[in-house]
């Protein structure tokens, strides 16, 4: 077998997309979401993943459909296949793949949604509703007040994966609930196309059997600041 | 440890926790022991997000209590009189906006008579520097939650080296980091929690002196026989 990926749910839109853009069959493996919640367990889970890969399929290469996303990736092994994963600090990053703006859409106070972000338990307006009901208002008001700090508009990234048609009027509803704006931005999942395409360019890293990822494989990143949310 | 205190931060009871703090400030409890207590009920709140039992607004409540409590406290003057107080900074880095933990623990070290350089959120390392004047030694706090803070964390120590400045800054990252991440910053130690923060300032500033004679020993060796390897003065810097 050649590849086999290792996909967060998150992305589904998008990965199914870019999978049928790049025609890629290679079997897929999904990864629960709500991990990024927990950095180390999600890295102990795609290490569980990744081991029972290279027993019960070893394949060539894993294919890593994730960013950085808060260090969980790092110090991941496979003893028999190359890790293949985008240079994305996280899904943000891979969604505003070569746009020239991006420094500036993430330096400018924006909380992305996607629709994968908007159905996740853990999104921000899901979290907000928990809040209230546990805390009440004045406390929720108090909370967000910390959360968003920072935070000046939600921004619903039009990937092209998703009717973003479909999303506006609870993003709209999050915006308003929140007492935040909501503008647009196109998105795009050319660097995803380019994984399942096996278009393993300059802005991919791989990692040989028996590296471990370090910090180093993400030194391109330098040239690709961001600012955000952790997802 | 079991304490009703403990108990109500972990529950995220504001209101008892401050009533609980209120009765033992009247009762003559020491401040110390006090702070102890919540910051291990907010540590026991950082081990149920952990576990998936508390979300995020949980912890930024317990930061909420946190923060409420030290406004009732009233630490002695010998808490806040160390010898030689070192500068100290915080600065959530270059790329990053996250800085709920960064102003718990400026709020601490605040309410233990220590006032620290607050440089806000997304701070470039050329604004960092800026404070970095003079001879006197500086403990440097570089917070982060996101990826790219690495970078701009090990940006800022590259600036401090290129402008010589490197020997006279204890740099101490702070967020989601770990060794693996201090060694990549190349920093000099990494935190976890806010007493801990604490304490290694007040460590360091209390050896002050003996940071400034390392200080002199590194310029004599430089100067003498070049740079020795970056291991010697990680030992020289521990040792401190």
């Amino acid at each position: 077998m050649r590849n086999i990926i290792l996909a967060c749910e998150i992305l589904e839109d998008e990965i199914r997309k870019a999978r049928s853009a790049a025609e890629n069959q290679d079997p897929i493996i999904w990864i629960d979401s709500s991990l990024h919640m927990f950095p180390q367990k999600l890295h102990d889970k795609l290490q569980e993943e990744i081991d029972r890969i290279d027993r019960e399929q070893a394949p060539e290469n894993i294919l890593l459909s994730f960013g950085y996303c808060g260090n969980s990736v790092v110090g991941l092994k496979s003893s028999t296949a190359n890790l293949i994963f985008p240079q994305a600090n996280d899904c943000i990053d891979l969604f505003l793949y070569k746009n020239k703006d991006k420094i500036t859409i993430r330096s400018s106070g924006c909380y992305f949604l996607t629709r994968g972000w908007l159905k996740s338990q853990y999104s921000i307006v899901n979290e907000y509703d928990r809040y209230l009901e546990r805390y009440g208002q004045k406390k929720t008001d108090r909370i967000m007040d910390v959360m968003l700090a920072h935070y000046k508009c939600f921004t619903l990234l039009d990937t092209g994966a998703y009717p973003v048609e479909d999303c506006t009027p609870i993003a709209l509803e999050s915006a308003r609930k929140l007492n935040m704006q909501l503008c647009m931005k196109q998105g795009s999942i050319q660097h995803l196309i380019k994984l399942f395409s096996e278009d393993w360019d300059e802005d991919f890293c791989i990692v040989p059997p028996g590296s471990q990822v370090t910090l180093d494989h993400f030194s391109e990143l330098s040239l690709s600041p961001a600012q955000g949310q952790i997802l | 440890m079991e304490d009703q205190l403990i108990d109500a931060v972990l529950e995220l009871n504001e209101d008892l926790a401050i009533d609980i703090v209120s009765q033992r400030i009247r009762e003559g409890d020491s401040p110390v022991s006090i702070i102890s207590l919540v910051q291990e009920g907010v540590n026991r709140v950082g081990v149920y997000y952990n576990q998936g039992r508390y979300f995020i607004a949980d912890l930024i409540m317990s930061g909420l209590i946190f923060k409420e409590v030290i406004k009732l406290i009233t630490f002695p003057p010998e808490d806040s009189s160390l010898p030689q107080p070192v500068k100290a900074i915080f600065a959530t880095v270059e790329r990053d906006i996250h800085d709920i933990g960064k102003n718990i623990a400026v709020t601490y070290f605040n309410s233990k008579g220590i006032h620290p350089v607050d440089l806000g959120v997304n701070v470039p390392p050329e604004i960092i520097l800026e404070q970095v004047t003079g001879d006197e030694p500086v403990v440097l706090f570089l917070s982060g939650l996101i990826t790219s803070s690495y970078y701009s964390m090990k940006k800022t120590v590259s600036l401090l080296k290129e402008r010589g400045l490197r020997e006279k800054v204890v740099v101490v990252i702070c967020g989601l980091v770990d060794e693996e991440v201090k060694n990549y910053v190349e920093a000099d130690y990494f935190v976890k929690d806010i007493i801990e923060s604490y304490e290694l300032y007040v460590k360091l500033s209390a050896d002050s002196q003996k940071m400034i004679s390392n200080l002199e020993l590194r310029r004599w060796a430089q100067k003498h026989v070049g740079s020795p390897p970056a291991s010697v003065w990680q030992e020289v810097r521990e040792d401190a």
